[in-house]
């Protein structure tokens, strides 16, 4: 089934925004606009990362903005110290969380009442060991747009591009840091400074194509993110707000690959990675269509021993139309049913499913 | 689906012939799915009404729900907009008894008031949501549990009425379809809107807006959740993010009139344009009937149109065009017009977690704290304060979960959950410890102790305290008063020793105060285990056999089994059950039967989570029989036992293993094992690494037919080792700690039978301080390799402890055919000189 274009969305992508900082550069131009940048925590994390990891935490949470040696912190017996205005000596403790719990929320503040006062923010987690991940990005706007840096690998600096995401526009899904981006529908180089403060963006001079992945996807569901990559790590785009748009997305030219997306249905996810799709090229002035989604085939891999064969729900791979590749399908307790035949006569010999907490 | 569940293991019987495997992805509820609705009967009549709650914007009906093997009552939320048919906490499905590992079910039946159904299988629901919700608002649910939900592929099969205004709803088989070219009457102020079914949902026609700025769409029909839902992003692109986008026409109603709609994510999508999802306000103004047969809701008011200004406010207060704003003044200005309405608490939550985001100071943290303490029910304040204290901690503002605390205290006598108050002066001591206001803290930790007194934090901290007063006193010479808080430290730090969150620390605790003692003068019982155990005795669980085993010459031959336990002491918990139940049945067997009879050893294993016991000598032996679990118990090498249950299963366990050792007893050796052991204590003039430890030395042989293919095993062990992980087993027995041989053969797989003249001898001679190393170092490589994280208590070997169990084993069937058990000699005067 597809997920038809809604002239609804249409009509509301093209209302223009309230409240311009900045005015945005002017397709054709070459003048460079600089943004400034500030830390913005997010209370609520509901950002998907398209490569979320939990970086290990050691004496130190690297931070540009903190200098060389990052912000303070210190592991001891069931907690976590912390120095939060990283003045020398920790004035917060995180106890242990629960690892069920997730993580946890902690704040940072430097240079309170200085010019170069800055906040910084990260979840910790701990699973056996300590480990951060983002809680915030480093924000900026120009014209109507705004983007938001998150230093996704965890080393402190927000300029590794392929490596580190950003979620341009609104929305909470995020792509890859890219080196070009939409502002207000035209395309700009992009590059942001290590400590994510001031970014500069220039109309984009290199040729372009168009991707168009929505005509010929075929979903029940709604896309809440869709992340391609260029070969050569320089450029990223998160695609789901313009599946519904008629004609695609222009970028520059290349090769890309379809790096991951998240399916989603009320309280129902599952996510999407390469799997074994293949590179998209995108040639100047061309359209490239990629057919995607349903049908979902799956290839699972079983184990014989003595007279039972087992499986795991981990065995269990699934492959859409263009080759990507299906899992962590929530909620949970909705399992495939999996039959035993007698290959001669098809009669089913045992029939299973996985636990209700599978 | 996650890859922690077990595997599904599928027993064929017919593999001779030939077959395959297929696997069918069945729709949620479709036909042949196991989550389709079944048997469903009306239990009088052809109608169930059954009544409903609104409680804390959800709605809830009261219920049973059974399988053949139990009934429950229970409370299942409805949630119309749900793809699921039942969705059920596990803890409520592994109470029916309605599904195995290997996933087999028992169908589960549905009692409603007037309606009775079955489903195969049920549907994972969110434990945690479900017991937080349930916690809250017990009262209201009659001190019933929310187990689950009732999901819209039930509500699909019916002819669903919602009639809040009545509190109930009300269903009936679905209606026939309307006779062609009659035009469907309704009663007099119902109005009838045509709908369309996408994904299992109701959709109905919407139109925001008027005239040629008109948007339409449809907006799904709900009730698991009282707010109705605008997608965030249209309404941000109209430029009203906070969801006031104007007339929301519904079949010629105006909701706009009636509801404030909550920007939201809406993760569905629908040809006209998802718009939205309704939720239970709907419902509060409009009796709904929802025919899906002829694809139509009939609308009746049951209130007069009355705007939620409360609730748009406070969706200003946290909305702007892009997306959720945290502004702190922003929600406190709400707070303080609208102080008691349904949405200040979520307010007060946001508020309190922005001013700590943003710094802010202990004033304005206050008020915050207070605002989270007005907008929480009386009588769970207290209880809501553990949550504010968490928050705070979360945060890493130890000095505001303090502030959380002390006004969450004031509380304590009025709140429903009496151990709240317990709790909250348990968590503020501590902290207050942490953050060296001694004083205070003991006040706390004492309330506490009043009301919690096994508590292991609270002991752990009135220990630390008693410690570093004696530690002063000390300093200043008053070694009697100091030996006296040393006293009472140390009887804290065992109390503490025995809880699983406290014992850790706790032990290293009773190590360091005994040392202290010990310098400052004092002639008490040194620290030992066996001490230990007299002080917890009867505060941990223990399991006595009734009966001694009495040898003859019936019953034996000569022969002494060997009962090898594998464990772990984070395998499962106390409550739940796992290591404790196969503990307490070694207890047992180990009081029945002498060793002269039979032999015992324990091996601690890495999984599920890495424990200071662990040694490469378990993890070979686990391997060489055939790659054990931390839950078996293997007798003689080759006849399994279970070696985990739930305590109160440890009767059975040894029953069982008590009948197979029985029958082993019976089997007949050609071997005889001899072993000659002493423990050498150090040398007072030695110096150097490892001279402040003992070694053992002597050897073991072995008599017995040449042409076996057999090995000889000599394994020292521990006849007490104090651990307490999270399995409830706080002394471990008879663990293995080496292999006395691997100095001969260089590994763990004991001394290969080289016989001259059917006889063997094996020397050995190790220090007890290169056993500890070589643990030590095992238990490096597993966290290098990721087995996770562990506390290297209990390493050090005390010389008090030691036994050591030979065993001999036919390496081509891993049968042991002769065991041994010997304390070396020279424990008995170290035990004495230790009194």
């Amino acid at each position: 089934m597809k997920s038809k274009a809604s002239p609804i969305f249409a009509l509301a992508t093209a209302t223009v925004l309230a409240a311009t900082s900045f005015g945005a550069p002017n397709e054709g131009s070459t003048e460079v606009t600089t943004v400034n940048l500030s830390f913005r925590t997010m209370r609520t994390w509901d950002v998907h990362l398209p490569a979320e990891t939990f970086a290990p935490i050691g004496n130190a949470i690297p931070f540009a903005a903190a200098g060389e040696s990052g912000l303070h912190v210190a592991i001891e017996d069931g907690a976590l110290r912390i120095d939060r205005d990283n003045d020398g000596e920790f004035d917060g403790r995180v106890e242990t969380p629960d690892p069920e719990a997730g993580s946890q929320l902690v704040v940072f503040l430097l240079n309170e009442g200085t010019e170069a006062e800055t906040s910084y923010a990260v979840r910790v987690a701990n699973d056996g060991r300590w480990s951060f991940a983002p809680a915030g990005a480093m924000e900026g706007q120009l014209g109507n747009t705004r983007f938001q840096v998150f230093d996704q690998n965890g080393n402190g600096s927000f300029n590794d591009y392929g490596v580190d995401a950003m979620i341009v526009g609104r929305g909470k899904t995020a792509s890859f840091l890219s080196s070009s981006i939409h502002v207000d529908g035209v395309l700009n180089d992009f590059s942001i400074s290590a400590d994510g403060k001031t970014a500069m963006l220039t109309p984009y001079s290199g040729s372009t194509g168009t991707l168009d992945m929505g005509t010929d996807l075929e979903t029940k569901a709604k896309m809440r993110s869709v992340v391609v990559n260029s070969k050569d790590g320089k450029h990223s785009f998160e695609l789901a707000r313009s599946l519904a748009g008629e004609g695609g997305l222009s970028i520059p030219t290349g090769e890309y690959v379809l790096h991951s997306a998240q399916v989603v249905l009320g309280k129902s996810h599952a996510d999407m990675k390469t799997g074994r799709s293949k590179p998209i090229t995108i040639a100047a002035g061309a359209t490239s269509k990629v057919a995607w989604g349903g049908p979902v085939n799956a290839e699972f891999a079983y184990a014989r021993k003595g007279g039972e064969v087992q499986i795991g729900p981990a065995d269990i791979v699934y492959f859409g139309s263009a080759g990507e590749e299906y899992s962590n399908f929530m909620p949970l307790g909705s399992s495939p049913r999996f039959a035993i035949k007698e290959k001669a006569s098809g009669d089913v010999l045992v029939n299973a499913v996985f636990p209700g907490n599978c | 689906m996650r890859a922690k569940s077990p595997l599904l293991n599928l027993a064929v019987f017919l593999f001779a012939a030939p077959v395959c495997l297929s696997l069918i992805q069945d729709t949620p509820a479709g036909p042949g799915s196991p989550y389709t609705v079944q048997n469903a009967r009306f239990v009088s009549g052809t109608i169930a009404r059954f009544p409903v709650k609104v409680i804390q914007d959800r709605l809830v009906v009261t219920c049973d729900v059974s399988t053949t093997a139990r009934r429950l009552p229970a409370n299942l939320f409805i949630d119309f907009e749900s793809p699921s048919t039942l969705e059920l906490h596990n803890q409520a499905a592994s109470g029916l008894k309605s599904e195995s590992p290997d996933g087999k079910t028992i169908p589960i039946t549905v009692h409603l008031p007037g309606l009775e159904f079955q489903v195969e299988r049920r549907q994972i629901g969110d434990d945690k949501y479900l017991d937080k919700f349930t916690k809250w608002h017990s009262i209201e649910l009659g001190e019933v549990a929310v187990i689950g939900t009732l999901g819209g592929a039930l509500l699909a099969d019916f002819h669903v009425t919602f009639d809040l205004a009545a509190g109930e709803v009300i269903l009936e088989p679905r209606s026939t379809l309307d006779i062609q070219g009659a035009a469907p009457t309704f009663p007099n102020g119902t109005t009838a809107l045509d709908i369309n079914v996408k994904d299992g949902m109701v959709w109905m026609p919407v139109i925001l807006g008027e005239g040629k700025e008109a948007i339409a769409g449809a907006m799904a029909l709900g009730s698991g959740r009282y707010d109705s839902v605008i997608d965030a992003d249209l309404v941000a692109n109209l430029g009203h993010p906070a969801g006031d986008v104007g007339r929301v026409s519904l079949a010629g109603f105006d909701l706009s009139e009636r509801l404030a709609l909550r920007p939201s994510e809406v993760p569905f999508v629908h040809p006209d344009g998802a718009l939205g999802v309704t939720g239970l306000g709907l419902l509060e103004n409009f009796r709904v009937e929802v025919d899906r047969t002829n694809r139509r809701v009939l609308l009746t008011p049951t209130a007069d149109a009355l705007f939620p200004q409360e609730d748009l406010a406070f969706f200003q207060s946290t909305w702007d065009v892009w997306g959720r704003r945290e502004d702190p003044d922003a929600l406190e200005s709400y707070l303080e017009t609208y102080p008691e309405v349904r949405l200040s608490a979520e307010a007060a939550v946001a508020l309190l977690e922005t001013r700590l985001i943003q710094g802010a100071g202990p004033e304005a943290v206050q008020k915050a704290l207070d605002w989270a303490d007005a907008t929480a029910p009386k009588d769970l304040r207290a209880t809501a304060a553990l949550e504010w204290m968490a928050t705070c901690a979360a945060f890493g503002f130890p000095e505001y979960l303090v502030l959380a605390g002390e006004l969450g205290i004031k509380s304590g006598r009025d709140d429903r959950y009496p151990n709240a108050v317990h709790e909250l002066h348990a968590k503020v001591g501590e902290t207050q410890l942490e953050l060296g206001q001694g004083t205070s803290a003991w006040k706390h930790l004492l309330s506490a102790a009043f009301g919690i007194p096994q508590d292991g934090r609270v002991n752990l901290g009135l220990g630390r305290y008693y410690e570093s007063q004696a530690d002063e006193l000390r300093a200043s010479g008053d070694l009697d008063r100091a030996l006296g808080r040393y006293r009472r430290a140390f009887s804290r730090f065992v109390q503490a020793s025995i809880q699983a969150d406290s014992g850790p620390p706790a032990m290293e605790a009773l190590a360091r105060v005994q040392t202290k003692m010990t310098e400052a003068g004092s002639k008490d019982a040194s620290f030992s285990v066996d001490l230990v155990e007299r002080m917890i005795a009867g505060k941990v669980r223990n399991f006595g056999a009734a009966t001694k085993f009495k040898e003859t010459t019936e019953n034996t031959t000569g022969k002494i089994v060997l009962v090898e336990f594998f464990t772990n002491a984070y395998y499962g918990t106390e409550e739940r059950g796992g290591a404790i139940g196969g503990a307490l049945a070694q207890e047992g067997l180990m009081q029945h039967f002498n060793e002269d009879n039979v032999a015992f050893l324990s091996y601690h294993l890495a999984v599920p989570a890495l424990d200071p016991l662990a040694n490469e000598l378990a993890i070979a032996r686990a391997a060489e029989v055939g790659g054990a679990e931390p839950n078996v118990q293997i007798i003689d090498g080759v006849v399994a036992q279970p070696g985990a249950g739930k305590w109160r299963e440890a009767e059975a366990i040894y029953d069982k293993t008590r009948k197979a050792i029985l029958k082993q007893l019976q089997v007949e050796s050609d071997f005889v094992l001899d072993l000659e052991v002493k423990y050498v204590a150090p040398d007072p003039n030695a110096s150097g690494p490892g001279s402040e430890s003992g070694r053992v030395e002597g050897w073991v042989s072995l008599e017995g037919p040449e042409a076996a293919n057999l090995s000889v095993h000599c394994v020292l062990a521990e006849r007490g080792v104090l651990f307490p992980g999270k399995s409830g087993v706080v002394v471990h027995r008879m663990v293995a700690r080496a292999e006395l041989l691997e100095g001969t053969t260089g590994d763990q797989h004991g001394a290969p039978w080289n016989a001259e003249d059917e006889y063997m001898e094996v020397p050995f001679n190790v220090s007890l301080e290169a056993i500890r190393a070589s643990n030590e170092a095992c238990l490096d490589r597993l966290i290098n390799e990721g087995a996770g994280a562990v506390r290297k208590l209990s390493m050090t070997l005390d010389p008090r402890q030691l036994v050591v169990v030979a065993f001999v084993k036919d390496n081509s069937t891993g049968e042991v055919l002769q065991a041994l058990v010997v304390e070396p000699d020279g424990l008995v005067e170290l035990r004495k000189a230790s009194e």
